[in-house]
């Protein structure tokens, strides 16, 4: 036993002196390229809306469509109730057979679409909810039919429902729902003169397998139907009158988030706007205010142009069957008539807009001919296009990025960053980093010796040649530790373009840059 | 830290503790069992040892062992450096079963067998001074100058054997074949290496010709991994009071993994080229940095095993005083020729000590220690390889030899 406890005490002891308790370190002092890359206007701007010209000038061009009415404006279905009941109308008690209808009920209901008159409508979704009550002694069974309905399959719609047997006290009940998805319904009521109506037929008996049962003057059937929810999918009639206000409401407007300062002097900007009414209905739309806000400098510019507060006639579509050929109505705005540089130049980062709309603004004239595919109804294509022409001055572009270092990752203990620079385009930009503390506020920064020249330009503004330029930044182990302790860090781009006109970008400019690193780190292993 | 006798003693029980006992590699004097005919001998040894040209036991323990290289270590380094200085560690173990009464081969009577198992771990370097200095002081100091790294190699190798082998009767002579367990192989052999850092360091111009061969790389050369395979052989012959043994003279095949580069090339690195900056990511970075290295393709390797050689006068033990001395040399381990010289002083019937003035191997010139025992059917020695080493700080390796034999 003493053995034992030996060879175990000196077997811990050994183990213990085994494990390596801390990595092998050492420093270094490297001085070295760390990336290179060269960035043309393709790596600054998104493909998608970049334009390269026959001059090889570049524009900026950006589509975008949007759809400003809800579906809501134009037709809303309500949920409607409907309710029945039957009697039995005999003085003295009656057998009913199985199998054999005790009651069959046809019933119109209208839809309470205020002035608009459907006479068709096709349903994409939608329940009919039920709730049947039966007093009847045995089981009853209950057809529902919508008359002059078809699902895909020219079917009318039919749906039974078993009624478990009952009492005066204690009724046997049946609640569900059916789905009319698909189904297509003709509005005109049995008769085919009405408008937003529809038949339905409710049919009862005893379930042909059971027994007849006694039924007197005291029993009866209380039956409760709903359609809710329903969202058709087209409808043909009138589509009555209606309205649509909007605002003002203002949104958040990312594209110049990026942007904390400076100003931008556009050459010139152009909209190209489309609107398309795919309503089988005449539509009217009024912009009543567009309003740019910068609420970094509080400035806010109303967009000036003779659409604003007039409203836009759009005429009905023309349903050709397999397609639909839009009424439309196009606006521009540009430089001349309208102020839409100084709504871009703002640098808005808030957009505010009031609208209005209105269909069928004289009211019935289509005699009841009016259509509406509920997938696309009025629709709006903006096309932006701003020639890469601009004066840019101090504008100061802003990211916040994440180093993915800290304390235990971060090797580097102090460095003498360098970026070498070969600039073809016709701006200087400074680059300054600032650090952040634990609660991602802003407390230091790194100092910077220099900045990106700017390409030399001949006197049409045109780059003649690169420049190459060195802009050094120290971080001396004090500011490590700060980015230790919190590695995302703001870097701010600041751009000036070297001229008081207007400077042209081309397709061939570039921008050169290496990171070079002088610096103490640590290697470490385990 | 201090260095400490009790450290490294602590630190080569912990190798022995983790990789089983030793094998006697026979770079010292062998003591010789009396001629007892018994029916078994078991045979334990263990060999580790460490050391450097030029670096110290103060650096060098911090580099196994961990903890911070300062820079007082890191110039006592640089000022001991030569042209080519050498660095290296070595732990091997065997342990072997002989049966005393049974043969073989019946045609070989005076023959009897013994089966053994063994591991051999190793991981070498030799470097020039420009490459010691960069990789210790960073490449800075060369800014406008060229650092010439190649004339350089590391390796590092572990592997096991299972050996069934005919040892004469009167253990003279010996045969073992072996087949060899590869746990690993990574051997990078640069034999030109030229880096000029421009001034300001905006580009670095390289001038490679070099070998890489790795084995598998997923597996960090856990034991018995069968990452290669191969065959090895032993041989040991005593004549004329001199015992030549050869120990794993063979082959291991790579296939699992591996992967071979032999490339020359010259590239100026002006930094990872990345196509756009602004949306650059931590994966196209570490694709491109690797495009810079030598290109590696998966193919097999065969290697030849680092296989020992040793010369050894062989020990009298009824002499009171004898001269002592041996050679060893170790293939494709950085290794450099081993002598020893000294000698050997009979205390009593049981014990003796042997003192001995040694250089090569991974070391320059130190001192060796060693007691034998030897009772009845039992025989046992420990020797420092490095006394120096191991009691100042300042040595330049140590290393320890313990063997134990038992006959039943």
């Amino acid at each position: 036993m003493r053995k034992k406890i030996l060879f175990f005490l000196l077997s811990t002891f050994l183990l213990a002196n085994c494990k390596r308790k801390e990595d092998t370190t050492w420093d270094i002092d490297a001085l070295a390229p760390v990336v290179h890359t060269t960035l043309t206007i393709d790596n600054l701007v998104e493909d998608s809306i970049l334009s390269i010209n026959s001059d090889n000038t570049v524009d900026l061009d950006y589509r975008f469509s949007f759809s400003p009415l809800e579906n809501g404006f134009l037709l809303d279905m309500p949920d409607t109730v409907l309710q029945t009941g039957f009697g039995f109308p005999f003085i003295n008690p009656v057998a009913i057979s199985p199998g054999v209808p005790f009651w069959t009920d046809p019933t119109e209901s209208e839809f309470d679409l205020g002035d608009a008159k459907l006479n068709y409508m096709e349903v994409a979704s939608g329940e009919l909810e039920y709730r049947i009550e039966s007093e009847i002694g045995e089981e009853t069974v209950f057809t529902y039919t919508i008359s002059r309905s078809k699902d895909a399959n020219g079917n009318p719609f039919t749906q039974t429902v078993s009624v478990p047997a009952g009492s005066r006290a204690n009724p046997g009940v049946a609640i569900g729902s059916f789905t009319f998805d698909g189904y297509s319904f003709d509005l005109t009521g049995s008769a085919g003169n009405k408008f937003n109506t529809f038949s339905t037929v409710i049919s009862g008996m005893v379930d042909a397998s059971k027994s007849p049962v006694t039924v007197t003057n005291q029993d009866s059937v209380r039956i409760e139907n709903k359609l809710i929810s329903l969202e058709p999918s087209y409808v043909r009639g009138y589509l009555g009158q209606s309205s649509f206000s909007e605002g003002p409401t203002t949104n958040d407007f990312q594209v110049f988030e990026q942007i904390i300062g400076g100003t931008i002097d556009l050459d010139s900007v152009n909209i190209y706007t489309e609107i398309k009414n795919y309503a089988g209905a005449e539509a009217q739309v009024k912009l009543n205010q567009i309003i740019s806000t910068n609420t970094r400098t509080g400035n806010n510019v109303p967009l000036s142009h003779s659409s604003i507060g007039s409203f836009v006639n759009l005429n009905r579509a023309i349903d050709n069957g397999n397609s639909i050929s839009p009424g439309r109505s196009i606006i521009n705005y540009t430089k001349a008539n309208s102020n839409i540089d100084l709504v871009i130049e703002n640098l808005s980062d808030e957009i505010t807009t009031q609208l209005e709309a209105k269909i069928n603004p004289l009211g019935n004239v289509s005699s009841g001919n009016d259509f509406l595919y509920f997938d696309k109804v009025i629709e709006a294509d903006f096309h932006i296009n701003v020639p890469l022409k601009f004066i840019a001055n101090d504008l100061r572009l802003r990211q916040e990025i994440d180093l993915n270092v800290n304390e235990n990752n971060n090797l580097v203990n102090n460095a003498l960053l360098s970026i070498y620079a070969e600039n073809g385009f016709p701006f200087d930009a400074k680059v300054l980093v600032y650090l952040l503390d634990e609660n991602d506020v802003i407390t230091d920064s790194i100092a910077v010796t220099g900045l990106i020249s700017s390409a030399t330009t001949d006197i049409d503004n045109k780059v003649t040649g690169p420049v190459n330029s060195v802009v050094e930044y120290a971080i001396p182990a004090e500011k490590m530790a700060i980015i230790n302790r919190n590695p995302n860090v703001i870097v701010d781009v600041i751009f000036n373009t070297n001229s008081t006109t207007q400077t042209t970008i081309y397709k061939d400019y570039y921008l050169k840059l290496k990171l070079v690193t002088d610096m103490n780190l640590d290697i470490n292993y385990r | 830290m201090k260095s400490s006798p009790l450290q490294f003693l602590i630190g080569s029980l912990c190798l022995l503790q983790l990789s089983g006992f030793g094998q006697n590699t026979a770079d010292s004097t062998e003591i010789i069992p009396g001629n007892k005919v018994l029916g078994t001998r078991i045979e334990l040894s263990t060999d580790i040892n460490y050391g450097s040209t030029n670096l110290t036991n103060k650096f060098i323990e911090k580099l196994l062992f961990g903890g911070r290289i300062n820079d007082e270590m890191k110039d006592e380094g640089i000022g001991n450096i030569n042209k080519k200085s050498r660095f290296g560690v070595e732990l091997n173990y065997d342990i072997k079963y002989v049966n005393l009464t049974d043969t073989l081969f019946q045609k070989l009577p005076d023959y009897n067998y013994y089966v053994g198992f063994g591991s051999y771990s190793n991981v070498s370097a030799a470097y020039s001074k420009d490459l010691f200095s960069t990789a210790f002081y960073g490449n800075k100091q060369f800014e406008n100058q060229t650092a010439e790294l190649g004339n350089s190699s590391f390796i590092s190798t572990k592997f096991e054997k299972i050996t069934i082998g005919l040892i004469s009767k009167d253990n003279k002579t010996s045969y073992g074949v072996s087949l060899i367990i590869g746990d690993r192989l990574n051997s990078l052999n640069f034999k030109k290496a030229n880096m000029f850092t421009h001034t300001d360091g905006t580009k670095i111009d390289m001038d490679y010709e070099g070998t890489i061969q790795l084995s598998d790389n997923e597996n960090p050369g856990t034991f018995m991994s069968f990452t290669g395979a191969g065959l090895g052989l032993d041989y040991s012959k005593e004549l004329y009071n001199h015992r030549l043994t050869v120990t794993n003279f063979g082959f291991s095949i790579w296939s699992k993994n591996s992967r071979y580069s032999s490339t020359e090339k010259q590239y100026e690195f002006e930094g990872v080229e990345i196509d756009n900056i602004l949306k650059v990511t931590g994966e196209e970075l570490r694709e491109n940095a690797l495009e810079l290295l030598p290109e590696l393709e998966d193919k097999p390797i065969v290697s030849l095993l680092p296989t020992i050689f040793t010369i050894n006068r062989v020990m009298n033990d009824s002499v009171e005083w004898q001269p002592t001395y041996g050679v060893r040399y170790k293939l494709l381990s950085n290794y450099l020729p081993y002598a020893n010289a000294g000698v050997i002083y009979k205390v009593n019937q049981h014990f003796w000590v042997r003192g001995a003035a040694a250089y090569g191997g991974y070391a320059g010139l130190r001192a060796e220690l060693g007691i034998y025992a030897n009772y009845k059917h039992f025989n046992a020695g420990v020797e420092s390889l490095n006394v120096t080493g191991m009691f100042m700080e300042n040595g330049n390796g140590n290393g320890l030899q313990l063997f134990f034999n038992a006959t039943f």
